[in-house]
């Protein structure tokens, strides 16, 4: 699985736990790289922490709390996974 | 250890999922009116600026200013003083707009039950600490107003010289058939009150937390883990580098307090220097129950070292959901 479809997983895994439901998959269906993943799937920043928790699992990598701020698209992350040399 | 790891053990991921939704809880404080009937020793209100400002008393503006504080996306109020219950048209103005809040009083005058908010009533002490540190000995007409209240809360603030009155106290709220949860003084800004607790008081305090958790049980609003946070050598604010936009400088604007957290004073006006739980609170020695309730639950992220910090971080939030909430039922501890 590339890193794009790694990060679409872990945001329909949290997505799923906070919503109960299926819905999250067809908005995962719509989502670009560039979307505000807080804004496109109602997640608010403790949701948001999770997914750096998740990311930081799923990649072995370390997100700064000072970055948070900085990653709101998929672009921002995989970007970010990047720099980290992963 | 990792989060996804805690997240594999059913009793963790059940408690997570219980709490989770929870997360969109997105609250802001009131101050309703600058009168009390009390002055009590280090007040926070009377501290500060706060209680300088000039009430509005239109209940058709606070209503429109309640709906407002909606549509930006508050879905909890935090009503509180100087003292709420002296304004009831107000209270009903916030509860016909928002059925989620807690109204911060001293108890001395009953709330109307129509009012299904949560109510925190604060108590200082025994009869002698009660004269000793708000002139009255409230306790009694408190326990009396609030007979057979499911929302009510006692909230005991504990200061260096009041520990021993506390398991007294505890009883005859419990006995009562109420529940009860513990706040720590904390000094206003600029003040270095001798009720602050030092090292030695903060050990006594949280032994006696402690041994009133395991002889109370549920009737006690507090987990082992809320007493370690609360009576650490470090305040809150050093703990977890609290993100309230009153100290948002720190660059934690992106966690959810910091983006719509305000605290505005009895005239409607707020400003980001004052937003947070306790604006009139050191930050540096603040250990409050109110800040914590606000703090640690938005600070997942620093509690995923180990897997029983993690525990003891969902034991926080499910005793605050409690704490604040008039339905909400608390689980068995699992932090160990």
């Amino acid at each position: 699985m590339n890193a794009h479809k790694k990060l679409l997983a872990i945001f329909n895994s949290t997505f799923e736990i906070v919503h109960q439901s299926k819905e999250g998959d067809v908005l995962l269906n719509t989502v670009t790289l560039d979307d505000n993943l807080a804004q496109k799937f109602d997640l608010d920043s403790l949701d948001m922490i999770e997914v750096f928790l998740r990311i930081q699992d799923e990649f072995g990598v370390e997100i700064d709390e000072d970055d948070y701020e900085k990653l709101m698209s998929l672009n921002d992350i995989l970007a970010y996974i990047d720099a980290c040399g992963k | 250890m990792s989060f996804t790891k805690y997240l594999e053990n059913p009793e963790i991921y059940a408690r997570y999922n219980k709490v989770k939704p929870y997360f969109k809880l997105r609250s802001s404080a009131y101050d309703l009116t600058t009168r009390c009937q009390l002055k009590c020793e280090g007040c926070y209100f009377f501290s500060g600026e706060s209680s300088h400002v000039e009430d509005s008393t239109d209940v058709k503006k606070w209503r429109h200013f309640f709906i407002t504080e909606q549509e930006r996306g508050i879905n909890y109020f935090n009503l509180a003083g100087a003292e709420p219950a002296l304004v009831p048209d107000l209270l009903f103005a916030a509860w016909n707009v928002l059925p989620f809040g807690t109204i911060f009083t001293n108890g001395l005058k009953l709330i109307d039950r129509e009012i299904n908010y949560r109510i925190h009533i604060s108590v200082w002490g025994d009869e002698k600490g009660d004269k000793e540190y708000r002139g009255v000995n409230c306790l009694p007409k408190q326990l009396k107003n609030y007979q057979d209240d499911n929302r009510a809360v006692f909230v005991y603030t504990i200061n260096k010289n009041n520990i021993d009155q506390l398991p007294s106290v505890a009883h005859r709220i419990v006995s009562s058939g109420h529940r009860m949860t513990f706040n720590f003084f904390s000094n206003p800004v600029g003040e270095h009150s001798p009720l602050q607790l030092d090292e030695c008081s903060r050990k006594r305090a949280y032994d006696t937390v402690v041994s009133l958790i395991e002889q109370y049980g549920s009737s006690i609003l507090f987990s082992r883990y809320s007493a370690e946070v609360h009576t650490a050598s470090e305040s809150l604010y050093k703990q977890f580098d609290c993100p309230c936009p009153r100290v948002a400088d720190n660059g934690k604007k992106g966690l959810g307090i910091g983006q719509r957290y305000r605290s505005y004073r009895a005239d409607h006006t707020h400003h980001s220097s004052s937003d947070c739980c306790a604006p009139n609170t050191e930050c540096f020695d603040c250990r409050l129950y109110a800040a914590g309730s606000l703090i640690v639950p938005s600070r997942m992220d620093l509690h995923v070292s180990s897997e029983d910090l993690f525990r003891g971080w969902l034991d926080y939030l499910d005793v605050c959901l409690c704490l604040y909430l008039n339905d909400y039922e608390r689980d068995i501890e699992l932090y160990r």
